[in-house]
C-alpha cells in the first residue's frame, strides 16, 4: 500500500470512528469528520506535496544547511499533521518533526492519520499554542514550517522571524484568499508575501495556483 | 410584556467595507429619538466618518467581519452596564423598548424558521444575533470559549449565531414582534425592519 493509500484508509477509519461514536455519544463532533476530509482533500495534499518536494530538495543540499545537519523540524499550526507525514516521505534522514497545534483534537486524529505509514516514527504531535511553544525553545529547530500564515497576525510572524536562530530555515506559506473570514493576513502576490518576511536570503519561492486562490511559498533564512 | 428599561450603551460593530460610517450615523440618529441619554459606541477598525465614540478593534486576536461581534463579550471590552447591540442593516421605525429585556444574553428568534427542518450536522439555527442585549462583563465566558479554539470554531460555524447555539451557550430570546424581516415579512407591525441577508442600501433623503 502506498503512503497515500494508507493515509486515505486512515482518514476513512477516523471518519467511521466518529460516525460510530456519534450514534451513542451526543457530544461526538460530527464536523470533525468533514474537517478530516478537508485536511486530506486533493487541494490540501497538492499544496503539502508541493512543500515537501521543494523543501526536501533544499534540505538535501548541504550548501543551505549552515548549522550542519537538520535534526528537528517544527511545524506551527500543524492541523492533523499531513505536512509532516508527506515531508517524511521525501526526506532520506530520520528528522524529528514536531507538529504543534492549539486544537487538542489535532493530536488525536493526527496520530490516527499517520498510523502504519512508513517513516512516520518521530513525527510527534503536541497540543499547545505554537507561538508559545516556539518562543520557549527558539534555538531547538533547524527548520520552521508554517503553512497557514494567513491565519496568523503579521506581528507574530515578524516576532518568529526576529526570534529564530539566524541559520534556521523557514518554509512559510500564505495566499491571496482574501474573502475567507478567518484569513487575517493575506497577500496579493508572491512578491508581496516574500517582502513581508524580510528574509536575509531567499532560497526558493513560488506560487501554486488552485481553484480558489493562489498559494505562495517562501523558503529561506 | 415587561416594563421597559433603557440601555446604558448602544453598540454597533463595523468591520470591512460591507457597511459604511453612514450606516452607523443613520442608525444612531434613529435611535437617538428613543434613547437620547444612552452612550453610543462603534467597535471598528475604520473610524473615519463615524460620528459616535469608536472603540478600536482588538489588535490580538485580529478578527474579520461578523466574528468581531463576539469581542463585545470580552472582559476587555471597555463598557459598563446594560448593553444593546444592533446590526447595521436594521431600520428603526418605532421605539423598540417594550420588547427589550436584560436577562442574561438575549437575542432574536427567527419567526420565519419555526417550521423549517434543520439537520443537526448542518448547524443551522432558529436565532439571529442582529439585536442583542446583555450586561457588560456578565457574558465573558462566551468570548473565553471562542478563544479556547477559535480557528476550529471559525471553520466549523458560518457565523456567531451557530457558534452560540451549537456550543451550548445559554441565551434567551426576545418575544416575537420586535423585528420584521424584510425577506420574510411578519404578520405584525414591528418597530424594526431587518434586512438580514438582503443588500441594505441607505435610503436617499429628500433635498
Amino acid at each position: 500500500m502506498t503512503y497515500k493509500e494508507q493515509l486515505y484508509k486512515n482518514a476513512l477509519d477516523s471518519i467511521e470512528q466518529i460516525y460510530k461514536n456519534s450514534q451513542y455519544d451526543p457530544n461526538e463532533d460530527l464536523y470533525r469528520s468533514y474537517d478530516i476530509i478537508n485536511a486530506t482533500n486533493s487541494a490540501q495534499l497538492e499544496s503539502k506535496e508541493w512543500l515537501a518536494e521543494n523543501l526536501s530538495s533544499i534540505l538535501k543540499n548541504k550548501e543551505y544547511l549552515r548549522d550542519g545537519e537538520v535534526r528537528d523540524v517544527l511545524i506551527m499550526g500543524a492541523w492533523y499533521g499531513i505536512t509532516g507525514i508527506l515531508l517524511k516521505q521525501h526526506l532520506d534522514k530520520e528528522y524529528n518533526i514536531w507538529n504543534v497545534d492549539f486544537d487538542p483534537c489535532c493530536e488525536k486524529y493526527g496520530q490516527l492519520l499517520q498510523r502504519d505509514i512508513k517513516g512516520c516514527n518521530n513525527n510527534t504531535f503536541i497540543t499547545e499554542d505554537a507561538l508559545e511553544y516556539f518562543f520557549d525553545r527558539t534555538n531547538a529547530f533547524q527548520v520552521l514550517i508554517n503553512t497557514s500564515c494567513e491565519h496568523m497576525e503579521q506581528e507574530d510572524i515578524d516576532l518568529i522571524l526576529a526570534s529564530k536562530n539566524p541559520n534556521t530555515i523557514i518554509c512559510f506559506q500564505s495566499n491571496n484568499f482574501h474573502s475567507q473570514a478567518e484569513h487575517i493576513t493575506t497577500f496579493n502576490n508572491l512578491k508581496e508575501f516574500e517582502q513581508s518576511l524580510k528574509l536575509v536570503k531567499v532560497y526558493w519561492s513560488g506560487t501554486l495556483k488552485t481553484s480558489s486562490c493562489e498559494r505562495y511559498m517562501v523558503i529561506g533564512i | 410584556m415587561a416594563e421597559s428599561i433603557n440601555p446604558d450603551n448602544i453598540i454597533f460593530v463595523k468591520h470591512g467595507d460591507k457597511y459604511s460610517a453612514e450606516h452607523v450615523n443613520r442608525l444612531r440618529d434613529k435611535l437617538k429619538e428613543f434613547y437620547p441619554m444612552t452612550q453610543y459606541f462603534c467597535y471598528t477598525e475604520d473610524p473615519i466618518g463615524v460620528e459616535i465614540e469608536t472603540i478600536p478593534c482588538f489588535k490580538k486576536p485580529s478578527l474579520r467581519f461578523w466574528w468581531n461581534k463576539l469581542a463585545m463579550f470580552s472582559a476587555d471590552f471597555p463598557v459598563k452596564g446594560k448593553c444593546l447591540f444592533f446590526d447595521l442593516d436594521m431600520d428603526i421605525k418605532e421605539d423598540p423598548s417594550s420588547f427589550l429585556k436584560w436577562d442574561g444574553l438575549t437575542i432574536l428568534k427567527d419567526y420565519w424558521k419555526d417550521d423549517l427542518y434543520m439537520a443537526p450536522h448542518a448547524y443551522d439555527v432558529h436565532i439571529n444575533s442582529s439585536v442583542i442585549t446583555w450586561t457588560a462583563g456578565e457574558q465573558k465566558h462566551i468570548w473565553d470559549h471562542f478563544m479556547s479554539n477559535k480557528d476550529y470554531f471559525m471553520r466549523k460555524y458560518k457565523g456567531i449565531d451557530r457558534f452560540l447555539v451549537h456550543e451550548g451557550l445559554e441565551f434567551n430570546t426576545f418575544e416575537h414582534g420586535l423585528v420584521n424581516s424584510v425577506a420574510n415579512p411578519s404578520e405584525w407591525k414591528a418597530p424594526i425592519d431587518m434586512y438580514n441577508g438582503l443588500k441594505y442600501d441607505l435610503q436617499r433623503t429628500a433635498i
